[in-house]
């Protein structure tokens, strides 16, 4: 008896390993090697050095140069909305600064200015500016002025999963009604008058929203408050109470996976996002006619409407949304919120050397993977900012 | 020599011991250290938690026990953990209805019907699954029985929506899943487990002699069971059942990745929405301000108690169980 | 009670004999038929959960996932692994244990072989409330007072500490019960032999039980490795391998089957699968090496 179950224990244990090393041995064949600088292989180290980006080898001339390599290790969080613009920078950097890691963590754009404003983080990613108190908070933790300054842009597509529908065109107003719940079913006649000619299921229409803090639902709202502002009741802000029926989801990728879950289902997301879930995205209709969210469209719409409040070296600013005519009209900027003169000087060295290459060569690879590239005006007046970083 | 020796046979405790044997004794120090540090650890904790809950307290211009939202750094700052509780408990309890039945039927599967050599192999499965993490649960819940149990609950808004709780109005589960019945099946898996091993260990228990008995006496297995095997049982088993329920009640991550959460109180189980305490905290830490925190520490006390009542209902009803098979301490 | 509802069927006068035991044996026939489908239903989930995972995790688990970070690895890289997770799991556990274990032994004696009556109720009481405190309290606590409250910052160690508070309590009672195996008979003889308590409690007592409060610890460690929210909290996760538990945050695997998850694109969804699998494989191993020392133990004697 005791014995049979010394046997099946370790009969467990033996088929796990087995498992485990069968599939190890398969794998070492055929996976690629990853990029990271690896700690213990040397084999993987040594494929590292080759890995050149795209966007590492053709930098725009437009931006000035960037500050010259630091190294050590950054913490910083927020706006889902740059994190994936964010993931590939630090991948890009690392090649390029070697020693130099950024982790950067998407967890919304509240939770990013809450992270500065209690010293945990060294900088924060954000798609809205700070309020007064929050302002106040981040001084206070930094020991100097936080900046906020805007390093990349991009559109909050609207996507949606509806089989057999890859075109898509919805108005302001539309959009309004669906993010109410007025509109439930995919065939309302005030989807189908947007979309003439085609016809469109009965399915009912599942909507995703961000129920964290997020800079991509402040921006959302804005532009339904202002381009719908007698459909939309809301009010725009960084949390909204939507309707009963909607769904709740944690951060850009939270949302995105959600609607890739589930039929008729709709959400706003950065394009990245819908993209990486291989999911269409629709035309939207502001003050203007129907515009798809392209790099090229974003950019006219940041020059369009985006205008800098701040002072000196601060940039942060504010988005006009009535003012988009021909670009895409869910358009933002996103901003790294830093401090102005770091308490560790290599913090602030990295901090400088990581964001200028951001905003210089680093704007390349934007249109790539789904957001657009900052105005070069913007981007040198971003450039002179992060300079100023000590 | 002969000083630091207790009489023979008597209890290795302090009180047989002569005082002159404890003065010599640091290691009894050692020990006592130890426990003072354990209860000055817990107390710091249950202090520390409720001062840094009463400021929030101070701030909420809302009823906390009764507001439905959560906006404890707005201004005002107005929250209340109506939902969070109401989440919490109603998903722990249907969670627990669904587990209850089937853990039970295992337990007594794996006593009585099994063949034996499988009886044992399953004992460790069975162990082994309890210790399976949540997150994998989670993940679980979140990529396969998310889109999977859509068509389900869709069956049973439309064949049972007469019963109040399987409602559905404005036909919302034909699109959305995340609702509090999903979030409660896979809370139902993951203590599924934890109850069948703590019973399958209570129904072994139970004296042979009253089985053979009640077998002798010309009972079928099942009366057997009925009559013999679960009414000595019981308290055991309710233990164990307090015990899942505890492990519920405290869920985080996977309800956290399972369910689509709303500030609003519904009976719709079906529906997406409603929030539970734990997940609540992982969701909001990061963007909560320092009355936010506040907030929360106080919603944790809230879960601490819920938890600590469970656990403490549940250690009394086996200690008096233990007390009449004059088993107790 | 049950005497009573005993008599029930066996008082059955003659004539009703044939009529009640049909009845009675579609009952037990039907309920025997419950206690097998109890069982398939019980089964199907958690055979699903273990097939998903190892068959999913199979798609991505291998050497290359082992023993590579996240770093470097883009938004739509499929590469990337868990190296830097496990680096975290493995101190975060160690320092954990080594935090509770000689603490939880320490009370667990206390209680056993010195305890006065009165406060070893009460300790035993606390501590039996402890094994309450739900996971996400621990790391909210060590967050306030730790990371936020004395500005240390998150680190790996602040995770330790919250997974030392779980961990405690059930060291301590699985040691408690272990010691209270060892037969009093023993004790009697070294005492007999004018031991001092100390060294009988050190070198005849605990190692006695020194398997039994082994596959506790296993068993502790097995449970809270893993615990993912109080790491959220505490020790926050990280691309990049981070070796020093002390400083800075720190990822662990529980971590990464989260952040992967929630994550959702295709590639995160694969290594969250591939960590899931490692994690399982992690505890199951914990497990087996318990359960194969009660084994060898119980074989000894």
């Amino acid at each position: 008896m005791r014995t049979s179950r010394i046997a099946t224990s370790l009969l467990l244990a033996g088929v796990l390993l087995a498992a485990a090393a069968c599939s190890s041995s398969k794998k070492t064949a055929t996976a690629p090697t990853s990029a990271a600088p690896a700690p213990t292989t040397a084999a993987s180290s040594a494929a590292a050095a080759p890995a050149t980006t795209a966007a590492a080898s053709s930098a725009p001339a437009a931006a000035g140069s960037a500050p010259a390599c630091a190294t050590g290790t950054l913490s910083a969080q927020g706006s889902t909305f740059q994190q994936n613009m964010e993931t590939q920078w630090s991948k890009d950097f690392g090649t390029k600064c070697s020693g130099a890691k950024i982790n950067y963590q998407g967890t919304g754009s509240g939770a990013g200015i809450t992270a500065i404003g209690n010293g945990t983080a060294d900088f924060a990613g954000s798609d809205v500016t700070m309020a007064a108190s929050e302002q106040t908070a981040a001084n206070t933790a930094c020991g100097s002025t936080a900046l906020t300054i805007p390093i990349t842009a991009g559109g909050i597509a609207v996507t949606y999963n509806l089989s057999g529908v890859t075109s898509l065109k919805l108005s302001a107003a539309t959009l309004a009604g669906i993010f109410d719940g007025k509109i439930a079913k995919w065939n309302d006649p005030a989807i189908a008058a947007d979309n003439t000619g085609s016809t469109l299921p009965s399915t009912p229409i599942s909507v995703f929203y961000r129920n964290d803090s997020s800079g991509s639902t402040s921006v959302f709202t804005s532009f339904l408050k202002a381009d719908a502002a007698s459909d939309w009741t809301l009010g725009a802000s960084k949390t909204i109470t939507f309707f009963s029926g909607a769904q709740g989801a944690k951060g850009s990728a939270g949302v995105a996976a959600g609607v890739k879950q589930t039929s008729g289902g709709i959400t706003y997301v950065e394009t990245s996002f819908a993209k990486a879930q291989s999911l269409p995205t629709a035309s939207i209709k502001g003050e203007g006619d129907y515009q798809a969210a392209t790099s090229a469209t974003v950019s006219t719409a940041i020059g369009e409407g985006f205008s800098v409040v701040g002072t000196g070296s601060d940039l942060a600013g504010t988005m006009n949304y009535a003012s988009m005519k021909t670009g895409y009209p869910i358009s933002t900027v996103s901003y790294a919120i830093v401090c102005s003169k770091y308490k560790d000087a290599a913090k602030g060295g990295l901090v400088k050397s990581y964001l200028g290459y951001a905003v210089t060569t680093g704007q390349a690879a934007a249109d790539g993977l789904g957001f657009a590239p900052l105005p070069s005006d913007l981007a040198a007046k971003a450039l002179a900012s992060i300079t100023a970083i000590s | 020599m002969t000083q630091s020796t207790p009489a023979v046979g008597s209890p290795p405790t302090a009180t047989g011991t002569p005082r002159r044997a404890r003065r010599i004794e640091p290691f009894r120090g050692i020990t006592f250290a130890a426990a003072v540090l354990v209860l000055l650890i817990l107390g710091a904790i249950a202090v520390f938690l409720v001062v840094k809950a009463i400021p929030s307290l101070k701030k909420d211009h809302s009823n906390f026990f009764t507001t439905k939202g959560w906006a404890p750094d707005g201004d005002p700052p107005m929250f209340g953990i109506a939902v969070l509780v109401f989440g919490t408990i109603l998903s722990s309890v249907i969670a627990l209805v669904l587990a209850i039945p089937v853990a039970l039927g295992v337990a007594i599967f794996v006593v009585e019907y099994a063949p034996r050599r499988l009886a044992t192999w399953l004992g460790y499965l069975i162990d082994m699954l309890a210790t399976v993490p949540s997150v994998v649960y989670g993940l679980w819940g979140l990529i396969f029985l998310v889109p999977h149990i859509r068509g389900f609950q869709h069956f049973l808004a439309t064949k049972f929506g007469w019963i109040p709780i399987f409602d559905d109005p404005n036909n919302r589960t034909s699109v959305a899943s995340r609702s509090i019945f999903v979030a409660s099946v896979v809370l139902a898996i993951m203590v599924l487990p934890v109850i069948a091993a703590i019973s399958r260990e209570v129904l072994r228990q139970v004296d042979p002699n009253l089985k053979e008995a009640a077998l002798a006496l010309g009972a079928t297995r099942w009366e057997m069971v009925r009559y013999a095997l679960l009414p000595p049982s019981r308290p055991g088993i309710i233990g164990g059942i307090m015990l899942g329920l505890g492990r519920a009640l405290g869920e985080t991550i996977a309800i956290a990745l399972v369910l689509g959460t709303s500030f609003a109180v519904s009976f719709h189980i079906l529906q997406p929405g409603g929030n539970t305490i734990a997940a609540n905290i992982a969701n909001y830490f990061g963007e909560a301000g320092t009355t936010g925190r506040s907030a929360l520490i106080a919603t944790g006390l809230v879960l601490f108690i819920m938890t600590l009542c469970v656990n403490l209902i549940a250690r009394t009803v086996i200690y008096r169980a233990a007390v009449k098979q004059g088993t107790a301490r | 009670m049950s005497a009573t509802a005993m008599s029930g069927p066996g008082a059955a006068s003659t004539s009703q004999v044939w009529k009640v035991t049909g009845r009675r044996a579609v009952v037990n026939r039907l309920m025997t038929m419950a206690m097998y489908l109890a069982f398939l239903i019980a089964v199907i989930p958690l055979a699903l959960v273990i097939w998903y995972t190892v068959g999913k995790g199979m798609t991505r688990f291998g050497w290359s996932f082992l023993t590579h970070s996240m770093a470097g690895v883009g938004p739509d890289d499929i590469t990337g692994g868990i190296y830097h997770a496990i680096i975290g799991t493995v101190e975060q556990l160690f320092i954990a244990a080594a935090i509770s274990v000689p603490l939880g032994l320490l009370v667990a004696i206390y209680l056993n072989e010195y305890g006065a009556k009165g406060f070893s109720t009460v300790v035993r009481l606390l501590v039996d409330v402890m094994t309450g405190i739900p996971s996400i309290v621990a790391g909210l606590f060590v967050l306030a007072f730790w990371v936020l409250g004395l500005h240390e910052g998150y680190s790996g160690f602040a995770g330790s500490m919250a997974l030392a508070i779980l961990m405690l309590p059930v060291v301590t009672r699985s040691s408690e019960e272990m010691l209270r195996l060892v037969p009093d008979t023993l004790r009697e003889a070294a005492y007999a032999l004018g031991i001092p308590k100390w060294r009988v409690i050190l070198s005849i007592i605990v190692p006695t039980a020194r398997t039994g409060i082994t596959t506790g610890i296993m068993l502790a460690v097995a449970r809270v490795t893993g615990e993912t929210a109080p790491l959220l909290l505490t020790a926050a996760g990280t691309l990049f391998v981070n070796k020093n538990v002390f400083h800075g945050q720190q990822e662990a695997l529980p971590l990464y089957v989260f952040s992967s998850a929630a994550s959702g694109t295709p590639a995160d969804v694969n290594r969250a699968w591939a960590a899931a699998f490692t994690l399982i494989l992690i505890v199951v191993l914990l497990y087996v090496i318990a359960r194969l020392l009660t084994r060898r133990d119980a074989t000894r004697r």
